[in-house]
């Protein structure tokens, strides 16, 4: 019974609100939030679960609610209860602008806390709705989040958890998931025509038995944030149900088995890992020969993930101009040969550079880039400082610019590079960081700057002084906010810079000079 | 063949039609509105003359005692120095030896207006002294700082104040649109270039005095560029819907855009349509003052032509309605005579032309130059500048409603609003079945752009809200 609506589900459009309590409960997986709900809970708080539909909101609410169901009774909008109880509202989608408002502003003293679960349009709207409201400060907070702000803690604000910024391809969360024993069932039960002994779709499966394979195919699937789309829990299931289920046993090389659908198979996630790193892009010059000759010697079988096997193409890949054998056996290889880390080589080669420094968090070359960029290259950044610069120009340019000014600078310690917080204004100062763009975040003033892989390739591009590319002009822009926010607390009180530039010598003249308004002065610096 | 004496004459109309194009659009460049607008304001500092000669010729003047004597006494310094500030007063190179206009850093700056300006500046500042009483003040903290909270404004303070009195303002006439009343788009459009201008960029306290002084002069060309654009077809009708007007349509991708992609068709032909109507506008005003101008019926036929022009232009100089009329091929009929008048005084694209070059500088028409035919667009800064000028109380708006209120305000369509039905209002420009398409990708590109330089906030669930600029990235 569980097995078909587990089966079922897989089949459907994924949607958490349908699921009955005990298939939610079998294939439940734990994603580092559920705790961190609790204790905020745990410490009389209002939890407000952001994000859009599919993004595991309803998933992540009942988890935890039926985790605290022994302690707490449940109350719905409206209910009164005298006994400890937990407020929850699972769509607050539901009700409509002023209801949201007055539920999370309502208060009861037997109340142990609220948790409400809210897609970020309706959040939208009632926050415009009550701008002073516990939702409207949710928003702020949510705001925040997105670029990487932690405030300090507020105790009149609710918590915030942002699915929207959750990473539902975290690796532990996929290596749970393919490790669910309903799956392997539904696997194993799949209708099929071939032997069950022989069926390589189930043979394939039990290469995921192991945890190490399981772990590779998480990692694998999180490059896939280079393409920078937005990825759901939803999207996660699609592709999980797809590795299980589609495909064919009955086609040459059999499309069914997991290892094939994870590059050729049908859902959003095979054809990002198909655009990044299809196993033709790979190369492999101890092994390609080898696979494509069917060479299974010790120096490809021997450095195989211990407790796996390959699953054989009964027709191995010699076979002229026909690559469909070759990719079969190469897919498997590249999960499960211990010497290919296939995550780490797809990595360097959608990013390069640009996500080893980042991955890093190395705020000196950031800051470096930044500064050589907005003074056209023409002088060495600092790594230690980040120069503020203001602009003067109005008029669209057409000429060669004569200089910059720079009205301030904020020290290297002050900066974060860090990514959209999930876990906002938590009791506990619980954090968790999220998926997608980094953002260089000046703590003291909470301003903060994108840094997408966009960003940073016209970053180490550099500045042009061609009139005609246009492409760095929204970035200057946005540079230009950026300084102003840090500027507001980081201005030079009596001190200006003005960088001439001189783009015939490809060169920088820096001149300070110290102006009073009291002694009317201008001098040197 | 000598240059005609009419083309180009604010004269005739410039009684009716505030911001009319005048004889040199190519000069009309920001800086220099900005400063017109800066000696309406406040009137002319008395320190622009030295600071010029610095700036432009590394010379000493007595008048510059705040500058140290190791900085003027030393040639080489004195130049470094005069380098130096042409970057911070002279950003857009509108500063020349003999005249021009500063970075208005400081009151004290404000140059003698000589007309480069084409009187926009003036007439921005009687747009806004009429709709906002606290214009005066606004402006006057701003140019006029009592303090200096960073090195910039210590270097205006030190530069541009003197022991003189404080420089004495003309007063202006009030705006025209003003009177007609609530009910009247004109009334309503001049409140929202006002505001437009006192900007909560420019208003800000809390913001760099720069970035506040960079708005303004963005503020007043842009009011400029919008205002004049309109201000014929107000002169013309009465109208009370922007319906009843040529509609703007702007690209809202980066500036130029790709010459055969939809919205820039689509801003091309808004383009070439606004501007059309500006010419019909004028068209029936000539006619109307050349119609209605009355002359003895005793009046010798050879002398009809200067009868009538000086009837229906009294407050134009002699020698200038003279010009006119030598110019103008005469005829009897006063609605050939006022189509060729026309065009003497604005010639088949001149005002294509004009328009083409003065939003250029500012920022909302191109290409700059090439074959590709002129457009509407939106460089960031003054996408910024309408942000800001369409939020209330730095209250973020959804996407669509902040395009409906950039419609309501200023007239301009970007996209697909809540209330606009941009489709309707789009459809005389003739754009058939793509208008739709058009107006989609527009949307779109727009909707992206505004979050990619950090104008909008874009949630997962498809909700995407735009919010002022210099707020996310301030101070909390």
């Amino acid at each position: 019974m569980l097995l078909t609506e587990f089966r079922d589900f897989l089949g459907a459009f994924k949607n958490a609100e349908s699921l009955s309590d005990q298939l939610r409960e079998a294939i439940a997986v734990e994603t580092g939030l559920e705790e961190a709900v609790r204790t905020a809970i745990g410490e009389g708080r209002c939890v407000v679960i952001a994000g859009s539909a599919g993004s595991g909101k309803t998933h992540l609410l009942r988890h935890v609610v039926r985790s605290l169901q022994d302690k707490y009774a449940v109350a719905l909008p409206g209910d009164r209860p005298r006994v400890a109880h937990l407020l929850v509202v699972e769509d607050a989608t539901e009700l409509d602008a002023n209801e949201r408002l007055a539920v999370v502003d309502s208060v009861s003293r037997s109340r142990a806390g609220t948790l409400l679960a809210i897609n970020e349009g309706p959040l939208l709207e009632a926050a415009r709705a009550g701008p002073e409201s516990a939702l409207a400060r949710s928003l702020r907070l949510l705001h925040g989040a997105r670029r990487g702000i932690v405030s300090a803690f507020e105790s009149d604000a609710p918590t915030v958890v942002d699915m929207g910024a959750f990473d539902a391809l975290n690796q532990e969360v996929v290596t749970r998931i393919l490790g669910l024993t309903l799956l392997r069932e539904a696997v194993l039960q799949a209708p099929c025509d071939c032997d069950p002994e022989d069926c390589p779709r189930r043979r394939a499966w039990q290469q995921l038995e192991s945890a190490d394979v399981r772990a590779r195919v998480g990692a694998v699937l999180g490059i896939v944030h280079v393409l920078e789309r937005e990825w759901l829990f939803r999207d996660l299931w699609d592709f999980v149900a797809d590795i299980a289920l589609g495909g064919s046993c009955a086609e040459s090389p059999p499309s069914s088995p997991w290892f094939w659908r994870t590059f050729y198979g049908d859902s959003r996630l095979a054809t990002a890992l198909r655009e990044l790193v299809a196993p033709d892009d790979i190369a492999l010059p101890q092994l390609d020969a080898r696979i494509y000759y069917g060479d299974w010697g010790s120096e490809l079988l021997g450095g195989l993930v211990p407790g796996v096997d390959l699953v054989r193409e009964s027709q191995s890949g010699n076979v002229d101009g026909d690559f469909g054998p070759f990719r079969y056996m190469k897919a498997q290889v590249l999960f499960l040969h211990r010497d290919i880390d296939l995550a780490e080589r797809a990595t360097t080669i959608a990013s390069g550079s640009f996500r080893s420094m980042l991955v890093q968090r190395r705020i000196g070359p950031v800051l470096r880039a930044v500064n050589e960029y907005f003074a056209f290259g023409l002088r060495t950044g600092s790594e230690t400082v980040l120069d503020l610069f203001v602009e003067h120009g109005v008029e669209r340019r057409t000429e060669l610019i004569q200089g910059v000014i720079k009205l301030g600078d904020a020290a290297a310690a002050d900066f974060e590079l860090r990514k959209p917080q999930v876990i906002v204004n938590h009791p506990k100062n619980v954090t968790n960081e999220g998926t997608g763009a980094l953002y260089l975040v000046h703590a003291p003033s909470n301003s903060s700057l994108r840094l997408d892989g966009e960003r940073m390739r016209l970053l180490q591009r550099g500045r042009t002084l061609r009139i005609a590319d246009r492409e760095q002009l929204d970035l200057d822009w946005d540079l230009c906010q950026f300084f102003e926010g840090i500027l507001r607390l980081k201005k030079w009180p009596s001190e200006f810079i003005v960088v001439k530039c001189d783009f015939g010598r490809l060169a920088g003249d820096e001149r300070r000079y110290r102006a009073s308004p009291h002694r009317a002065i201008v001098e040197e610096a | 063949m000598s240059k005609s004496k009419v083309r180009g004459k604010r004269d005739f109309l410039g009684d009716i039609v505030p911001l009319l194009v005048g004889r040199n659009p190519v000069r009309v460049a920001p800086a220099h509105i900005m400063n017109g607008f800066a000696v309406s304001a406040i009137g002319t500092g008395k320190m622009s003359g030295p600071v010029r000669a610095l700036v432009r010729r590394y010379e000493n003047d007595d008048a510059l005692t705040s500058v140290s004597g190791a900085i003027m006494g030393s040639q080489e310094k004195r130049r470094r120095f005069g380098e130096a500030l042409r970057v911070v007063l002279d950003p857009d190179r509108r500063v020349f030896p003999h005249s021009g206009s500063f970075f208005p850093l400081h009151a004290g700056l404000i140059d003698e207006n000589r007309g480069m300006d084409d009187g926009f500046g003036r007439d921005v500042w009687r747009l806004v002294a009429t709709y906002s009483q606290e214009a005066t003040s606004i402006v006057r903290n701003l140019l006029i700082p009592s303090d200096a909270a960073d090195g910039l404004t210590a270097l205006g303070v030190a530069l541009g104040a003197d022991d003189g009195a404080p420089p004495q303002r003309r007063t202006v006439d009030p705006w025209p649109w003003h009177e007609r009343g609530g009910q009247s788009l004109a009334h309503r459009f001049g409140k929202a270039l006002c505001g437009l201008v006192l900007n909560p960029i420019t208003s800000n306290q809390a913001a760099i005095r720069s970035i506040r002084l960079a708005a303004l002069s963005r503020a007043v060309g842009t009011a400029a560029f919008l205002g004049a654009l309109r201000a014929p077809e107000f002169a013309a009708n009465r109208a009370r819907a922007w319906s009843d007007l040529s509609p703007l349509f702007a690209f809202g991708g980066v500036p130029p855009g790709a010459v055969r992609s939809l919205p820039i068709r689509l801003a091309c032909r808004s383009f070439e349509a606004v501007v059309e109507r500006q010419r019909d506008s004028l068209l029936a005003l000539l006619t109307k003052r050349l119609s209605n101008a009355r002359i003895p019926r005793q009046t010798p036929r050879s002398q009809h032509p200067t009868a009538i022009f000086a009837a229906a232009f009294p407050e134009v100089s002699k020698s200038l309605r003279g010009s006119a009329v030598d110019e103008v091929r005469w005829d009897a009929d006063r609605d050939k005579l006022a189509a060729n008048f026309l065009r003497k005084l604005y010639p088949p694209g001149y005002l294509a032309g004009a328009y083409r070059t003065i939003g250029r500088m500012i920022g909302l028409s191109g290409p700059e130059r090439g074959a590709g035919a002129p457009r509407f667009v939106l460089e960031t800064p003054v996408l910024a500048l309408l942000v800001s000028a369409s939020i209330d109380d730095e209250q973020p708006l959804p996407y669509r409603a902040w395009l409906d209120q950039v419609y309501d305000r200023f007239g301009i369509i970007l996209g697909l609003g809540e209330t606009l039905d941009a489709p309707t209002l789009l459809r005389p420009l003739g754009f058939g079945g793509s208008l739709l398409r058009a107006l989609e990708e527009n949307h779109e590109t727009l909707r992206r752009r505004l979050v990619r330089c950090g104008l909008a906030s874009e949630y997962s669930d498809g909700e995407t809200e735009v919010h002022g600029p210099f707020v996310l990235g301030g101070a909390t």
